[in-house]
């Protein structure tokens, strides 16, 4: 049985938006009580201010595990695994029931597109943990297309009055898919600065190299993006069909990659999201481990066959 | 003791621990290589050792170009070798008991007042299927270490035209040193003569396989216990090659490690990132 008293011992995922502490603390302290007296694993990753105030409101978090959410919430796809072996070690050690209160980086523009899969994959690869995850949304600092963004990707909303059904949720792998036009970076609808058809993996690597080089990369974050541009090519030539063809864009910021191939590509909307995810043999490790280091990967179904796009940030001057 | 990693045009400047794979291309490509190869050895005094197919006279024809070989052979300097006698069918082919046999010859060599001995051995009928390719890897896998710890240096020919498609790359990835005539990428797994090995190179798809099988080899071993790794040298890998490393680590009973040294950066990073085990250990 959840924690909200609406269903199976499974997955469920409510937004929770709010305007104030008083708000938030409203709608959390009873959730985190009820948690901590069933002896229920009863976790808290949101801004300090926030956690003050259920304290005050409590009288202390005993039997809450506060989690650091700057550190928590630094990456989505590390937040992703990190969460998929947690939840599923809390169950494998006994826990019937999970509760989760934790507010994603709103602000966080580097890798909003990140937090915004990791909100959409949750519903579809944690579905059958037995966890109540709430996700905090501060009405007041969120932009009102992140705002809607987060609403869509809730089933149910949580209020100091419970749960409800959330009405404006879409089913997450339809979202994703109309999300990725909104995904591409702009710079790809210019003239590439490299452009190379059907590279080995070896050669794609070496030629991006000597690109990343000419930017003035600094070299670990050259090596990384090497590395990614090797598994997406190996990928495209193992799992894909050719040609295959790798472009590359640079703009003070930033470097994006695409390399595209005429194959289907990866049936799985979550490939590269946790390990083996996607895999034929050890396809989706490399995808995932993309993922892990750089993030800012979108993974595209076209008319003419499949995309992995790579947007890497750079320091502002660079590119 | 540092050995020799590296591709060579052609097998000369080598040194023992030296340990070649060497595809070539037709019977006078292979003589060519293995008189070049013995009469550096010859300019050194060590005992030479020439292992091809065919029957004495045949064999001796081979090093004709070798300067002195007559007196080399009256001297019992240089010695001719049926590879079929030697190695047997490939199905009976005994690994170990062909590197304790080698391990006696350089010990004899050495007994008789010789600084080395130097083999050249034509192997091309040892791997004429992928079958066959497997188990001689196998066994220079094991043979490595050997070679690396013993007053030997080795040249194991086969002939890329005739041999199994897969045995250039498999052989090169477990000889130290290989040659330019057959194209295959640069990543070995290979004995550093002090009881541990060094994967080097470029780490891969391509050599994915043989990534795998050498790393088999290794740990059906039960000694040593934990199997030393130097990264120094490693130019990259690959997730896949990364995963390789970590799925072996899993496998080894309690107890046992797979250790790396020198690690570069991204692969720490990527292991991080991805890939714990237990029995895995990782060292800048």
């Amino acid at each position: 049985m959840s924690g909200t008293g609406h269903g199976q011992a499974v997955l469920d995922h409510e937004a929770l938006p709010y305007r104030s502490i008083q708000e938030f603390v409203d709608a959390v302290a009873p959730l985190l009580r009820a948690g901590v007296d069933a002896g229920e694993p009863t976790m808290l990753a949101v801004e300090e201010r926030l956690v003050r105030g259920l304290a005050e409101r409590l009288g202390g978090l005993d039997g809450v595990t506060v989690l650091p959410a700057g550190d928590e919430y630094a990456s989505p796809f590390i937040t992703l695994r990190t969460y998929d072996r947690r939840l599923r070690g809390l169950v494998a050690d006994g826990a019937e029931h999970i509760r989760v209160v934790g507010e994603v980086p709103h602000g966080d523009d580097a890798h909003w597109h990140g937090w915004v899969r990791y909100e959409a994959a949750i519903n579809d690869l944690y579905t059958e943990l037995p966890v109540h995850a709430v996700c905090p949304i501060d009405l007041s600092t969120a932009t009102p297309a992140r705002v809607e963004e987060v609403l869509q990707l809730h089933p149910r909303v949580w209020t100091s009055e419970g749960s409800r059904p959330n009405q404006r949720y879409r089913e997450p792998r339809e979202f994703l898919a109309d999300r990725i036009q909104v995904e591409l970076d702009p710079l790809e609808a210019t003239p590439p600065a490299l452009e190379r058809r059907d590279p080995t993996p070896r050669e794609a690597r070496r030629d991006i190299g000597d690109w990343l080089e000419s930017l003035r990369l600094p070299a670990q974050l050259a090596d990384t993006v090497e590395l990614a541009v090797h598994e997406l090519v190996t990928n495209a030539w193992w799992h894909g069909r050719p040609p295959v063809r790798l472009r590359a864009w640079s703009a003070p910021g930033r470097v994006v990659l695409a390399v595209h191939d005429t194959g289907p590509g990866p049936d799985d909307p979550y490939a590269g999201y946790l390990p083996g995810r996607g895999a034929i043999d050890t396809a989706g490790h490399g995808l995932w481990i993309v993922n892990q280091l750089l993030g800012g990967l979108t993974l595209a179904h076209d008319a003419d066959g499949f995309t992995a796009h790579l947007v890497v940030e750079t320091a502002p001057h660079l590119a | 003791m540092t050995r020799l990693v590296d591709a060579l045009t052609h097998p000369v400047g080598v040194a023992p621990h030296d340990h070649l794979s060497w595809g070539y291309t037709g019977r006078e490509a292979w003589r060519e290589a293995a008189t070049g190869f013995l009469g550096e050895g010859a300019r050194r005094g060590e005992h030479l050792l020439y292992v091809a197919y065919g029957t004495e006279t045949e064999l001796v024809d081979d090093l004709a170009g070798l300067p002195g070989r007559d007196d080399l052979l009256a001297s019992g300097a240089l010695r001719v070798q049926d590879a079929s006698g030697l190695y047997g069918p490939p199905e009976q082919f005994d690994g170990v008991l062909q590197t304790a046999t080698y391990a006696a010859m350089a010990r004899e060599t050495q007994e008789a007042g010789y600084p080395a001995l130097r083999v050249a051995a034509d192997i091309t009928r040892q791997l004429l299927t992928p079958e066959d390719v497997a188990l001689f890897a196998a066994y220079e896998v094991l043979i490595d270490t050997m070679v690396s710890e013993s007053p030997l240096l080795t040249m194991c020919g086969f002939d890329a035209g005739t041999a199994d498609a897969s045995a250039a790359l498999a052989l090169a990835f477990v000889h130290p040193i290989s040659s330019t005539g057959v194209e295959v990428p640069d990543g070995r797994l290979t004995s550093g003569g002090d009881g541990g090995w060094r994967l080097s190179g470029e780490l891969d798809r391509r050599n994915l396989a043989d990534l795998c099988h050498a790393l088999d080899v290794l740990l059906a071993v039960p000694e040593p216990r934990d199997l030393h790794l130097d990264l120094r040298r490693l130019v990259f890998a690959d997730v896949a090659s990364l995963r390789a490393l970590v799925t072996a680590a899993r496998r080894l009973e309690p107890g046992r490690r797979i250790v790396l040294h020198s690690t570069p950066p991204l692969v720490r990073q990527v292991l991080r990132a991805g890939f714990g085990a237990e029995n895995l250990e990782v060292h800048a």
